[in-house]
């Protein structure tokens, strides 16, 4: 994300002068006044300095140090920057901004913040920006690279060098494209050639080679179109074969890339993003290597080529040939937005209505329920006339476009007939010539409507290309390091001075220090966004700190090999995602080389044993989308069994038991208890109670550890954790008066 | 009798209890740092506080609720309820508007320049009632919302919103642009 933009000529001007001594560090626009208008100034930060510039002018100049806990604020469609004063202890409302840099500046704010404590300013997540600074056009999801500022035959050529060995295949299937073409040019020639040297020959004029040219020109004409077919076949089918190949390469090297880029990497896309890159864009771009490109040249070649015999033949009717041309082009350009704004808005509303209709289909109990039934087909009916409307008006459009765009080229070709007539008739002409040419003029708009549409393929393409490259050219930023550690891990883990944020501007994690001895068990308490969930991101290095470091059994674990962290540590998620496969291959996802033995053993620790052999097809059930379907629990014991099969030294359980019934809760905990004796564990679970085994509890409000003890020691303190306890307690046994529950409390814990 | 108040058959009137502030009750005070501050009788007094309206789109000017920002500068628990602050003194109703302008910065497009369509985004250069802006929009029904036949809301790629009360009254260039997209 940029945050130094280059300064206008008249905010530099003014830095230079008045500022000479200060380094510019951030620069972004400062797009709204004081009075909620629109203005071009800008955002300076220098070492010592916030500017703000308006109107030719420094409109105020802060001290950066005068202020303490920066902050953006985000309203509706506009912000504040805002800090607290360092003396008088009072908030100030620094500036406004519209929300086009709205993520720019809060993190500013944030980098601010660590500056003013003398702390380093990168984080390990940066936004990117969602226009191209260069063009300010919309970048394509989620990629940085501008399809329009990008140079366009650099990607076509970094296109082919991906299908380097299959270059002489097509080389060789545009030599053959070239013979097809060569064809097609040569064809009406040995037709006018009939015509002249046969059919309207007199038969005073025949020589004795007339039977023979006859012969010869029929056998000409029907050679152009045998080497047309064979050749079409034989081009087709080396071409098909290379593209699908190249293609398969493509999609597959795609997707082996994405497996080595980080979390952060793949959370910052969207699934639906990734597979399309994987599945669509790489289709794209197969027909681009496989039709256009060949495509290209081909009209190119039949532009041309018709173009010269037409000149050749005659130039006054070549020139009246190409007359509409121009016209076509101008009028398609001109129209082209039209149709395209017409098109998006039929798809538009199409899903529009589609969706309304699964809107209500799926409501359809509350519909009836309430009897809001004539309201919901008014509803339908409303949405159904718009897109009536806007079809009408795009069938009426082409209804006339395309008869008169005819018309426009009959035009030509009847002045052609008219023209050429008189041509004939004053023997200036023959007829095979004038058959000939009429023939060609057919064949030249064809190419012309397709190289109006090229920009937009190409464009496509390149749009294609570069988000597959993106994929391709990201680099891991979570990788082994060259000389990664791999060792048995005995279970420490401490976190010194952690700080982390998903987005640079918006710290999730900060500060966080503990300890935590082998065979341990940590719980993890908090409300919903504390933190708790990315602590445990952070021990499985799915993402890097942003400051201070993880420590495991004393080696940080950025130095550990990802596979020899991860393998040695189990996960239990609240959302359990189990492969379609049977259970069997499910529990050996973790350790293939896993014996039958070890599996049931999994199993019935995790209390599963019992529910998979009441399936008929015991282990080898197949669960997944058309398998046997399993109840959440069901589901939940698998994956417990799934992350301890392997014997970790180290056992994560977020949420683990969180989406049973008490009764099933109770059992697993119960196998769980045995399994997480000294066995480094982190727990995290919105039902305290499932926490009473834990050694230590860490609560952790907005990112801080705000307490860290035993149950008795959080419950004495009478802090957060006592508050929640509270809570739950008051929930569970249904009373309401807190001083009945609070002297039960006591009683239960003293 | 003594049955037939306990059996009283409680409405939502009964169980929910809106606090609404008149204007004689709210003293609206500027702080130094530009923010807005409270005091409601002798007794409560808040240090800053922020406006949001209920019905930002179909009532802008009722049900504007007060809310407390706590010290960690996030919004803290409802104070009460202004029911319309039309009912508001100038003084106050200014200082009320001003902080609902900035927390609701909606500029009104007053003519459409230009409006162009490239690879499912609209860029467009308009006039509005805070200045002549180039905006980004994402070519969808989510970003062009027709809030009756005639009102319109653009929300731009950023999330800045800009509206049309009444689109057919701009100019015949205008609304021809407008037209290919709502």
């Amino acid at each position: 994300m940029t945050l130094l933009f280059d300064l206008p000529e008249w905010v530099e001007a003014i830095v230079k002068t008045k500022y000479k001594d200060e380094h510019v560090m951030f620069a972004v626009p400062h797009d709204l006044n004081e009075d909620n208008k629109l203005q071009e100034g800008m955002f300076v930060v220098t070492e010592k300095l916030l500017l703000l510039f308006a109107d030719g002018e420094v409109k105020k100049e802060y001290k950066i140090h005068d202020f303490k806990e920066y902050k953006a604020t985000m309203f509706t469609s506009s912000g504040i920057l805002e800090a607290v004063n360092v003396n008088d202890h009072e908030q100030y409302m620094l500036f406004r901004f519209t929300m086009e840099h709205g993520p720019r500046i809060a993190t500013i704010a944030r980098k601010l913040n660590l500056y003013i404590e003398g702390k380093d300013m990168d984080f390990y997540i940066e936004e990117q920006d969602p226009k191209c600074t260069k063009c300010n056009k919309v970048l394509p999801k989620d990629s940085s690279i501008c399809p329009f500022c990008a140079n366009k035959l650099d990607v076509i050529v970094r296109l082919l060098k991906l299908s380097k060995k299959y270059v002489p295949y097509l080389l060789f299937g545009m030599v053959l494209l070239l013979v097809i073409t060569a064809a097609n040019i040569l064809m009406p020639r040995f037709y006018s050639g009939l015509v002249d040297n046969v059919y309207t020959l007199p038969e005073e004029n025949r020589g004795e080679q007339f039977m023979l040219t006859f012969a010869l020109l029929i056998f000409g004409y029907a050679m152009c179109r045998v080497i047309i077919t064979v050749t079409t076949i034989f081009r087709g089918r080396i071409l098909s074969r290379v593209s699908e190949k190249i293609i398969h390469e493509l999609r597959v090297s795609v997707f082996e890339h994405i497996h080595t880029l980080s979390l952060g990497y793949i959370n910052r896309k969207k699934t639906g993003d990734l597979m399309n890159r994987v599945s669509s864009d790489t289709v794209r771009i197969q027909q681009f290597v496989e039709n256009e490109m060949v495509e290209v040249i081909n009209q190119g070649l039949i532009l041309t080529g018709v173009t010269v015999f037409l000149f050749t033949i005659n130039w006054k009717m070549a020139l009246i040939v190409l007359i509409p041309a121009p016209f076509i082009v101008l009028i398609f350009k001109s129209f082209w937005n039209r149709i395209y704004l017409i098109y998006r808005k039929l798809w538009e509303l199409s899903s529009r209505s589609n969706s309304v209709l699964q809107d209500i289909l799926s409501g359809i109990r509350v519909v009836k329920s309430f009897g809001t039934e004539k309201k919901e087909v008014a509803r339908y009916k409303e949405i159904c006339s718009q897109y009536r409307d806007t079809s009408i008006r795009n069938e009426l459009f082409w209804a006339t476009f395309y008869p008169l765009l005819h018309m426009l080229t009959f035009v030509g070709y009847l002045v052609i007939l008219l023209y050429g007539g008189l041509e004939v008739v004053g023997a200036k002409l023959t007829i095979g010539e004038l058959v000939l040419f009429l023939t060609y003029a057919s064949m030249i708009y064809d190419p012309i409507y397709y190289m109006i549409s090229l920009p937009r393929t190409i464009a496509d393409t390149v749009a294609a290309a570069l988000r597959v490259f993106d994929v391709l050219d990201q680099k891991s930023d979570i990788a082994d390091k060259e000389k990664a550690l791999e060792f048995a891990i005995k279970g420490d883990v401490k976190f010194e001075k952690v700080g982390f944020g998903y987005k640079s501007y918006l710290p999730v994690l900060e500060d966080i220090n503990i300890e935590v001895e082998s065979g341990e068990m940590i719980g993890l308490v908090g409300h919903s966004g504390s933190g708790k969930t990315t602590m445990i991101n952070l021990i499985l290095r799915f993402y890097d700190v942003d400051s201070g470091a993880i420590y495991i059994d004393g080696v940080n674990i950025k130095d550990i090999s990802l596979n020899c962290l991860r393998s040695q540590i189990g996960v239990v998620l609240q959302e359990t995602f189990l492969f379609a496969g049977t259970i069997m291959q499910n529990i050996l996802y973790s350790k293939p080389n896993a014996t039958a033995e070890d599996v049931i053993k999994a199993c019935k620790v995790a209390n599963a044993h019992d529910f998979i052999m009441k399936f008929p097809d015991g282990y080898d059930t197949k669960i997944g989308q058309y398998g046997q379907t399993l109840s959440g629990g069901e589901k939940q014991r698998i994956a417990i069994a799934r992350a301890i099969i392997h014997n970790p030294r180290i056992l994560i359980l977020d949420e683990a038991t969180s989406s049973l019934d008490t009764e099933t809760e109770l059992s697993i905990q119960e196998a769980l208890r045995r399994l997480v004796k000294n066995r480094t564990t982190f727990a995290i679970a919105h039902r305290l109670s499932t926490l009473k085994n834990a050694n230590r509890l860490l609560v952790l409000e907005h990112g801080k550890l705000v307490e860290l003890g035993t149950h008795n020691e959080l419950i004495e303190k009478k802090g957060i954790y006592y508050n929640l306890v509270l809570a739950q307690l008051r929930m569970t046994r249904l009373v309401g008066d807190e001083e009945i529950v609070e002297e039960e409390i006591i009683q239960e814990i003293v | 009798m003594e049955n037939k108040q306990d059996n009283k058959l409680e409405t939502i009137d009964d169980i929910a209890v809106l606090r609404f502030l008149e204007d004689e009750d709210i003293d609206l005070t500027k702080t130094e740092g530009g923010f807005l501050s409270l005091k409601i009788g002798e007794e409560e007094e808040y240090k800053r506080i922020a406006l949001q309206r209920a019905f930002p789109l179909s009532r802008p000017n009722e049900y504007i609720t007060i809310r407390e920002v706590n010290d960690k500068r996030e919004l803290g628990k409802e104070i009460g309820i202004i029911l319309n602050i039309e009912d508001i003194s100038p003084e106050k109703r200014r200082l009320i508007e001003d902080e609902l302008d900035l927390r609701y910065h909606t500029p009104v497009v007053l003519q459409v320049y230009s409006l162009r369509d490239e690879y499912g985004y609209i860029y467009m250069n308009v006039n509005t009632t805070a200045g002549k802006k180039n905006i980004t929009v994402p070519n969808s029904s989510n970003n062009f919302i027709r809030l009756s036949d005639i009102r319109v809301l653009i929300i731009d790629m950023d999330g800045n919103r800009f509206e049309i009360p009444d689109y057919k009254t701009l100019d015949p260039k205008s609304v021809r642009l407008l037209e290919t997209v709502i």
